[in-house]
């Protein structure tokens, strides 16, 4: 009986052997090499980096673009992914592939197709290349898919009677939705936030094109830092990555806080 | 009358769930709707509670014609056979959620809570989360939850359907002792006529979307209308084309006077009962099945292979 205990957690460590070695090759120690090589030039370069003001443009642009637009998809998404699950509609089944495209396009190509459609040659006539709409529109556009596809799932999975339950106590369609739906939904939605905001503030190539990376108006971070890297500062360059780092963290945790609260209060 | 069906009717697609029932469900009692599964019971009591709408046909609760209220405005209890716990809330904030939304004063709710949660003995888990919980006692808060805003009628749809066999048998006599206490107007729904009869003051038979009998349990066990409330409930078996239950079938070791002759071909004995079938010794020789008890099975010595006469004790 032991031994069959002993063997069995044999086999699991090593599992979480391996997959220790490989989080660490893959994450921990890319990322540790970006936040040493980033004091290089020790603290005045780091904060030399940081006082830049050009610098300081791109990271409030990418940071609040990217916080606006996962507001934006947090209440988009969700509205999405309620009518994908609840909504019989034609041409469903088709939302529900299409919805993945931003998600499987290559991000330059997803940057050409915004180009052509709001750029200089817009068949609408909507102009919208080298202004901070651009930023935006593009980062809305690749980081759609992600709230719809986390709700999605965890909206099919419940069950209906909950909500059959909470009408027959008397509530009404909006307070079963805020809360009883809303409430088994929030975990979803803020792991989605916490992708779509890592997503946006990483974004590259669907937004090069469009947004024309004018400094202090629309370059962002990402494109900073291809700048410094063409002009052999990777210190510079590891300096900005290890902000965007910082910044997923704080969103991460905040999101982890809020979705705890909100859930354990209904 | 607590509960008034008239000429209710439904359909889905091709499927006639009911055809044209009316039952009057009277108050106070507690009435069970029995039948197999798909026979159109849920879907009755679905109706009764707004969770469905019935094609034509009207229903009216304790006076109120309700056919075309939504179900937040029926003030129905309703219990599901999967508890439909609010996952996210403790137990007391599950049963205080039909309250807070009739917005009665916190002090009120807090009380009621606690009192309903006594009610169903569940005081020392009202801060625990559902998930916490067994079946049976997640069961016992969706009917506190229920009972919490003061229902004119409590409606269970296949209640202890999801629970292993002995907590449903605790539960069921649980809930026989609740409605002593409570008195609300009850309606339950179950395909297991051991529960109807062991808990119902009044049973309503349904079958393909149809009432078949309604009656007290003894009325139904002891004169059913027809063959299939009585194959339904309780055992049969066929003895000359008429249908009569095993156990009134009396047995003679000896030649009597109308007997019908027959030989024992098996037999097997559980707990009290003994289990007899017999072959007829006419030219059919059909085998049928008859339950003594184990005394009788004693003071006449029956075993296998032995002649025995019958005779049908009733009708």
């Amino acid at each position: 009986m032991s031994r069959k205990v002993n063997s069995l957690g044999r086999g699991s460590g090593l599992a979480l052997g391996i997959s220790l070695t490989w989080f660490s090759l893959l994450v921990l120690i890319p990322l540790a090499a970006v936040v040493v090589k980033s004091t290089a030039g020790g603290w005045s370069g780091f904060t030399h980096t940081l006082s830049n003001p050009q610098t300081q443009a791109a990271l409030r642009l990418t940071i609040g673009d990217s916080l606006l637009v996962t507001v934006l998809n947090v209440v988009m998404g969700t509205v999405i992914a309620w009518v994908l699950v609840r909504e019989r509609f034609p041409g469903a089944a088709i939302l529900d592939v299409i919805i993945d495209l931003p998600f499987a396009l290559p991000t330059i190509v997803a940057g050409l197709v915004l180009l052509s459609l709001y750029g200089p040659q817009s068949p609408f006539g909507v102009n919208e290349a080298n202004t901070r709409n651009a930023v935006f529109l593009a980062l809305a556009f690749v980081t759609l898919p992600f709230i719809v596809r986390t709700v999605q799932p965890v909206l099919e999975e419940l069950d209906k009677d909950v909500e059959e339950a909470a009408s027959s106590l008397g509530a009404n369609g909006f307070t079963t939705f805020r809360r009883v739906i809303l409430p088994s939904l929030v975990p979803a939605i803020a792991a989605g936030a916490g992708l779509s905001f890592a997503r946006a503030i990483s974004e590259y190539g669907s937004l090069v094109l469009l947004s024309g990376n004018l400094p202090f108006k629309t370059e962002v971070a990402s494109v900073r830092i291809v700048g410094f890297i063409e002009g052999d500062n990777t210190a510079a360059a590891s300096v900005i990555a290890v902000v965007l780092l910082v910044a997923a963290l704080v969103v991460i945790v905040a999101l982890d806080v809020v979705q705890r609260r909100v859930s354990r209060r209904g | 009358m607590s509960i008034e069906i008239t000429g209710v009717n439904k359909r889905f697609g091709d499927f006639v769930a009911l055809d044209n029932v009316n039952l009057s469900i009277p108050t106070g009692q507690l009435t069970a709707l029995l039948g197999p599964s798909g026979g159109g019971k849920s879907t009755l009591l679905r109706i009764i509670a707004g969770l469905e709408n019935a094609d034509s046909g009207s229903v009216v609760i304790e006076g109120t014609e309700a056919t075309n209220l939504p179900a937040q405005k029926r003030n129905v209890g309703f219990v599901f056979q999967h508890y439909a716990a609010f996952k996210h809330m403790s137990v007391a904030k599950n049963v205080a959620f039909g309250l807070e939304i009739r917005k009665r004063p916190k002090a009120e709710v807090k009380e009621k809570v606690e009192e309903l949660l006594g009610l169903v003995h569940l005081s020392q888990f009202a801060d625990r989360l559902p998930s916490q919980l067994s079946g049976g006692q997640r069961q016992r808060m969706a009917l506190a939850r229920a009972l919490a805003i003061e229902p004119s009628v409590l409606l269970l749809d296949e209640p202890f359907g999801a629970l292993d066999a002995k907590v449903r048998k605790e539960l069921r006599e649980w809930l026989r002792r609740l409605h002593d206490e409570v008195h609300v107007t009850t309606v339950f729904v179950t395909h297991d006529q051991e529960e109807a009869l062991e808990v119902a003051d009044e049973i309503v038979v349904i079958n393909e979307g149809r009432i078949e009998q309604i009656g007290s349990p003894d009325t139904l066990y002891d004169a059913p209308s027809n063959d299939f409330v009585m194959s339904f409930l309780g055992p049969t078996t066929q003895l000359n084309g008429a249908l009569v239950r095993p156990h009134d079938i009396e047995v003679f070791a000896h030649p009597v006077e109308n007997g019908i002759p027959a030989r024992i071909a098996r037999e097997l004995r559980v707990g009290f009962d003994v289990r007899l079938w017999v072959e007829l010794l006419d030219a059919a020789h059909e085998e049928i099945q008859v339950t003594v008890t184990r005394a009788t099975q004693r003071s006449l010595a029956l075993a296998e292979g032995n002649d025995v006469w019958l005779v049908p004790t009733s009708a």
